[in-house]
């Protein structure tokens, strides 16, 4: 996992205002005045500024900086809205339902984004190791491809004591894995033949796999099933990698029409008591 | 094929490589050059070509799914829900507190919520006050400066500190800035040490290190009752040590409710040994009654001889009449005549002239007319007339104790006995010769005595007599009917010989009335309280302690709203230290015009209360902890009157500021305003709303 050394500036900026916000807020704090309002307006300025981050990459050109200093800012500003999102919900869980929508949203939302900043970080260098020169969107057609050469390649299994076994690990166990599409957490590598620990164990129970792939002709298919393996788990990652924006950009929208219809809610409900 | 054809697409059968490279249609045989369009839709419109949707495609799908159903959800929640505007239980941000519980958002938030028009005027153009206090007041009335600092008027500020700049308390602060509604926890407070510090600028770090000492008078209250704890510890009780309480607890107690320590009802404290005071009896005991009503002696004699018609009169009276008859005159048609005759001597009438004879005459015909009148009035207007006409407005309560339940028989028996016309049949003319000790005496006794008497050879009356040349008791002033008989002994023996052409009753009426007098007299009739005639008076006897009639009419003086001329006479004669009653005795305080009466020994209600204190939590099952560890014995009675030294900080220190908490608000509280005191009570508005 690489991360990147943030940029003095905005490191600075971000500190600077940290505890700016903070000094002012321990002043408020001890005046019979309600936060409320001082937070929920710097917490929904800073929600501002994270949404600008997504605008920005749909202006790539635009001469404001560059999209990785936007990226630190995103990701300092997201760890400052978090603070001022607790000193607005008052450090204490909310109540009605209403609240406890916009509350967890609003989590996982800010969750999304540090898991997705985490993906980002630690993925792409065994992306690099997978499958190299192999684009994603290739991927389904690769892996009918190696389908159809393992199906050519069992055809020519030529008779023999372990024939029938082969042609029965084949059909039962490494067919279907060939033809099946992955989940969202690949399975675990055989350390020695580096292929999922599961076929591995399945396999077993025809012939073991040592002696399967110990032939000429059974070689090609651990070729094979390694290939495989290799594309499910850069499609897992390329999952993660990709999907968790498939959470935070709508649950950004999501915020986006519960803050409002909040904002809306609070500016009617504190306005004057009943007379 | 059209834009929109989106047919299935099987990636594992096809050729289809990479949408965002030159393309490959992924149909088989189909390349294309053109591609698909951003938004992934197939640009071709020759072939069938369905390219794979992009990344982004999905992702706007997605976010516009997301966007659209909650936008959903969010409108169904605004749809009306029995009469609301919206989904109430959705948008409310918690529970109500039980005490909140059946209201609804009008009854504390803005009326404008009512419409969703209001609703946005209020986001528009409210004052985002954080919720104003309107709607709490409406019910929790702490009085016209609720929202100014601790709920006190800023002139009361500069009263309290007139050498500071009191200008920072005019600012107000609305109830929700401490008090939080829609908290599951039911705390509702949110309140602490800095808070307190934003305004108390003189900082110190806790109670056990800066906190000020307390006053000299810090746990001395303002004395309701003259007490001294060591005059009966170290003389009364060893004179009479069956009486003695063993503990403090013999005469106090703590109310569990509030956790303040009081003193216990008067019969299960004091009574044991000073009831017997209150009815005039015991070694303490002087009078018995208070003479309400008392007619004027008036010279008849001088009348008749000047040939003027009068009337009868009660028998023996003496002197003039007292402040409430006075009242009694004032308030009824016969006041301006008694106002008249006011530089008269109504007892020496020798040298008025015969003008000023026929104004008496007037007063006196009056006097019986309106008596007579009385009896066709009601209660409230007879008790009525014994007051100040400043008085209004009392309840049905305050009349009734007032009036003391006077009965219409002892009107219609004074009638009988005081204002018969000469005309008339003769009354019966019972006049009680009261004794003082007359429970000392048999009834016998004093009948004998007073038969004797009559015929001039009685033991008694040369007692008497001797008494009255010795300038005894009566000059003390202990017995005005003594007073009376003493007089009336010593120099009115003629006129019970002469008085044969006035009511005042003849030897035959005499004999009569000495029926009478066989029966028990008026203040010993009256050993269970209340009213009796003696005489040309009436009187009211006081036996028990907390007498509604006392407190009444010694409540009723002393506010200055109600005081007229005679007040200070009245309170005199309910208060002095020889009272029946003998109310003054204990509670402090009494018979001071214009001073509030504060019988119990309760905080006042009006008073400012910045701090408070539970003793329930200080002593309840703590052997380590009694009375004595705050409370001292103070050697010399303080100006107050108090016998103890005040409590010291460094009682509390022992725990406090160790291993108990020492928060601001554990010992001082925020609403100091005695309207606090009267919290917790709602009007009954809020059940119209449901």
């Amino acid at each position: 996992m690489t991360i990147r050394q943030p940029k003095p500036l905005i490191l600075l900026g971000l500190i600077l205002v940290f505890f700016v916000i903070q000094n002012y807020l321990d002043i408020k704090s001890g005046e019979l005045v309600s936060l409320a309002y001082e937070s929920g307006w710097l917490l929904l300025g800073s929600f501002i500024i994270l949404a600008l981050y997504g605008m920005r990459k749909k202006f790539p050109f635009l001469p404001i900086g560059k999209t990785s200093s936007w990226l630190q800012l995103h990701l300092g500003i997201g760890l400052l809205s978090g603070y001022l999102f607790l000193v607005h919900s008052g450090f204490a869980w909310p109540q009605g339902s209403f609240e406890v929508a916009l509350y967890f949203i609003y989590l996982l939302l800010m969750g999304s984004g540090f898991i997705g900043w985490f993906i980002m970080r630690w993925l792409p260098k065994p992306m690099r190791a997978d499958v190299e020169n192999l684009h994603p969107s290739r991927i389904p057609f690769r892996r009918s491809e190696i389908l159809e050469e393992a199906d050519a390649l069992v055809l020519k299994v030529e008779e023999g004591a372990l024939s029938e076994r082969i042609i029965m690990g084949y059909t039962e166990v490494i067919r279907p894995f060939l033809n099946a599409r992955p989940g969202l957490l690949h399975s675990k590598r055989h350390n020695e033949l580096e292929i999922p620990t599961p076929i591995v164990q399945k396999l077993a129970l025809y012939l073991p796999p040592s002696v399967l792939f110990s032939t000429e002709s059974s070689r090609p298919f651990h070729k094979l099933i390694r290939e495989k393996s290799d594309l499910d788990r850069m499609i897992v990652h390329q999952r993660w990698i990709r999907g968790w924006l498939f959470l935070h950009v709508p649950l950004t929208a999501v915020l986006f029409i519960l803050i409002a219809l909040h904002i809306f809610l609070v500016l009617g409900f504190s306005s004057g008591g009943a007379s | 094929m059209s834009s929109g054809h989106r047919g299935s697409f099987d990636s594992r059968k096809t050729r289809y490589l990479r949408p965002d490279k030159p393309w490959t249609c992924g149909r088989p045989g189909q390349p294309c050059s053109r591609g698909p369009s951003a938004s992934g839709l197939c640009q071709n419109t020759d072939s069938e070509c369905s390219p794979m949707h992009s990344e982004g495609w999905w992702r706007s799908k997605t976010v516009r799914s997301a966007f659209v159903l909650t936008l959903g959800l969010v409108l169904f929640a605004m749809t009306q829900n029995e009469g609301q505007i919206f989904q109430q239980e959705i948008f409310s941000p918690g529970p109500l507190s039980h005490a909140h519980g059946k209201l609804d958002c009008a009854a504390c938030h803005s009326e404008n919520l009512n419409s969703f028009g209001g609703l946005f005027a209020n986001v528009l153009g409210g004052t985002h006050d954080n919720l104003g206090s309107q709607g709490c007041v409406k019910c929790h009335d702490l009085g016209d400066h609720s929202r100014k600092s601790h709920g006190l008027d800023p002139a009361t500020w500069a009263e309290l500190y007139p050498e500071k700049d009191i200008s920072e308390l005019q600012d107000e602060t609305e109830c929700a800035q401490c008090h939080q509604e829609h908290q599951s926890s039911g705390t509702f407070l949110n309140m602490n040490d800095r808070r307190c510090q934003n305004c108390h600028q003189e900082k110190f770090d806790s109670f056990s290190k800066g906190h000020a000492d307390f006053s000299d008078s810090y746990g001395l209250k303002p004395r309701s009752f003259n007490f001294d704890h060591s005059t009966h510890s170290l003389r009364h009780f060893i004179e009479v040590p069956d009486q003695a309480p063993a503990t403090c607890a013999g005469c106090h107690s703590l109310e569990v409710n509030t956790g303040a320590m009081s003193v216990l009802p008067f019969a299960e404290s004091c009574g044991g040994c000073h009831s017997s005071e209150i009815s005039g009896q015991g070694a303490q005991g002087k009078n018995q009654g208070i003479e309400i009503f008392k007619l004027p002696e008036v010279d008849f004699q001088t009348l008749n001889d000047h040939g003027l018609q009068t009337y009868s009169w009660a028998k023996y009276p003496e002197g003039r009449t007292n402040a409430w008859t006075k009242r009694w005159f004032l308030n009824g048609e016969v006041g301006d005549s008694f106002d008249q005759l006011s530089d008269l001597n109504l007892s020496r009438l020798e040298r008025a002239p015969i003008e000023r004879l026929k104004d008496v005459e007037d007063f006196v015909q009056l006097t019986q007319t309106e008596w007579a009148a009385a009896l066709e009035e009601d209660l409230q207007q007879w008790v009525a007339r014994w007051m100040s006409p400043t008085v209004a407005d009392l309840s049905l309560d305050e009349l009734s104790d007032l009036s003391g339940q006077f009965p219409h028989a002892l009107l219609q028996f004074v009638q009988e006995q005081w204002f018969v016309a000469i005309e008339n049949e003769e009354p019966l003319n019972l006049t009680v010769v009261d004794e003082v000790e007359q429970g000392k005496n048999s009834q016998d006794d004093m009948l004998a005595g007073e038969d004797d008497m009559l015929a001039g050879e009685d033991d008694m009356l040369a007692g008497e007599d001797d008494m009255l040349a010795g300038e005894d008791d009566m000059l003390a002033g202990e017995d005005d009917m003594l007073a009376g008989e003493d007089d009336m002994l010593a120099g009115e023996d003629d006129m019970l010989a002469e008085n044969t052409a006035h009511s005042y009753g003849d030897r035959a009426s005499e004999k009569r009335a000495d029926e009478y007098r066989r029966f028990v007299t008026g203040v010993d009739w009256a050993n269970a309280g209340g009213w009796y005639l003696d005489g040309p008076s009436l009187w009211y006897r006081p036996v028990q302690h907390a007498d509604s009639f006392l407190k009444a009419w010694i409540e009723l003086e002393s506010r200055n709203e109600n005081r007229d001329k005679f007040s200070g006479d009245i309170l005199k004669e309910l208060t002095g230290e020889y009272s029946a009653g003998r109310c003054q005795k204990c509670h402090v305080g009494l018979g001071i015009a214009g001073q509030e009466v504060n019988w119990g020994h309760e905080k006042e209600i009006k008073d400012l209360d910045f701090t408070h204190f539970n003793h329930a939590s200080h002593v309840f099952n703590d052997e380590g902890r009694q009375c004595n560890t705050c409370h001292t014995p103070a050697e010399t009675k303080s100006a107050g009157g108090h016998d103890w030294l005040s409590v010291s900080k460094e009682s509390c220190l022992e725990c406090h500021g160790q291993q108990i908490q020492q928060d601001c608000i554990l010992c001082h509280k925020y609403h100091a305003s005695p309207f606090i005191r009267e919290l917790n009570t709602a009007t009954m508005e809020i059940f119209k709303k449901k």
